[in-house]
């Protein structure tokens, strides 16, 4: 059979067996249906992880304010803010994405291409925000459980040895290293291969 | 403006049907993928000016979202093959044949299944390259080749299962 001949026949073989299956549409009730596109995955899962980051801050928050602990106060405080400021601007940066978000109506090429290039971004940016992220629990913890473990004057000394800032220097890396790892790891684990796989259709339609 | 859309997309809802099958393995992913089909048209058609035909434009969500749509791998179900054959209660020679070139379709890539889907509608060439985003030229010889290699594809496809 020639794929025009095909052509006929597949006409014939939709309208003879399929025509009740056609599912009827009700413009009001999709106001309320949720889109699966990639792009508005990417976006709940984002708006997920934010909110449970939020409450996790405000309980953080409420901690530092009740304990007794002066370590952990200490701690809380500083670390809060400045985890509030890394979310603002992951949030700010996650906001100027979406925005690059493909249009349904564009041609196939450049739909491709922008689905991938905000899959890259946003990637890029997830995995900058963790390792970022990390460095800082590191760096935050080492601090301050010394400033509570040793006292401020025996730190202070000990943030004069070249082998202290070497010490802290390698967990910092070897922790921002994992972290990027892991992060990658998870990142091509939610959306790899859905990336890979439009990636390879770009390719093929480009060579055409 | 609501109802013009569903008016016009109950006419051409074939157009999405069509992709939904070529596209998705299970009937329940086809009713996903015509759902969302139905939500990115729905969200798009503001922009919709009528500078082209309603059934292009259509053509054109359609394959944008059958072909980035993300769904979690899965093996290919028995669904396809159950598709490929309902028209095939009878066993003649030339529903074999069809089958035979359904499931040789169903073996292309992403690109090449849109690029067959378009021309089985029987849209022109410069239509197909806007809508994919390359040139007539292109979408001609690639049509060319890709219909010798449907031809040997559904011959294998036939000789392996019917002969």
């Amino acid at each position: 059979m020639e794929l025009d001949d095909f052509k006929q026949s597949l006409q014939e073989s939709i309208d003879a067996t399929t025509p009740n299956q056609y599912p009827t549409i009700d413009v009001r009730e999709m106001h309320g249906v949720r889109s699966v596109s990639l792009v508005d995955k990417i976006r709940r899962n984002f708006l997920l992880e934010l909110g449970a980051s939020v409450v996790a801050l405000l309980f953080f928050g409420y901690i530092a304010y009740t304990t007794k602990n002066t370590w952990i106060r200490q701690y809380l405080l500083v670390v809060i803010p400045v985890v509030s400021l890394f979310y603002v601007d992951f949030f700010l940066r996650f906001r100027k994405i979406q925005r690059l978000a493909p249009k349904a109506t564009e041609n196939l090429l450049n739909h491709l291409q922008s689905t991938v290039d905000i899959i890259d971004r946003f990637c890029k940016n997830y995995i900058r925000f963790n390792v970022c992220f990390t460095l800082l629990a590191v760096f935050t913890s080492f601090y301050f459980s010394a400033y509570n473990g040793v006292g401020p004057e025996t730190l202070a000394h000990w943030l004069t040895k070249p082998l202290v800032w070497g010490i802290l220097a390698g967990a910092c890396g070897v922790s921002m290293w994992l972290a990027y790892v892991f992060t990658k790891w998870w990142v091509k684990l939610l959306y790899g291969k859905h990336a890979q796989q439009l990636r390879q259709s770009m390719e093929q339609l480009k060579e055409m | 403006m609501e109802a013009t859309f569903e008016e016009l997309f109950t006419q051409h809802k074939k157009i999405v049907f069509k992709i939904c099958h070529l596209y998705a393995d299970s009937e329940a992913d086809r009713e996903d993928m015509f759902q969302e089909i139905a939500l990115q048209a729905y969200k798009s058609f503001q922009g919709f000016k009528g500078q082209s035909q309603f059934s292009t434009w259509l053509y054109r969500v359609a394959l944008n979202t059958a072909i980035t749509w993300f769904k979690k791998e899965k093996k290919r179900s028995e669904a396809l093959t159950q598709y490929a054959q309902e028209p095939a209660d009878e066993t003649t020679n030339n529903n074999q044949q069809f089958q035979a070139m359904y499931l040789a379709i169903n073996e292309l890539n992403k690109i090449d299944k849109a690029l067959v889907t378009l021309y089985l509608d029987g849209i022109d060439y410069k239509e197909i390259g806007e809508i994919l985003g390359i040139t007539a030229n292109n979408v001609a010889v690639k049509i060319n080749r890709l219909k010798i290699k449907l031809k040997e594809d559904a011959q294998r496809i036939y000789s392996s299962k019917f002969g």
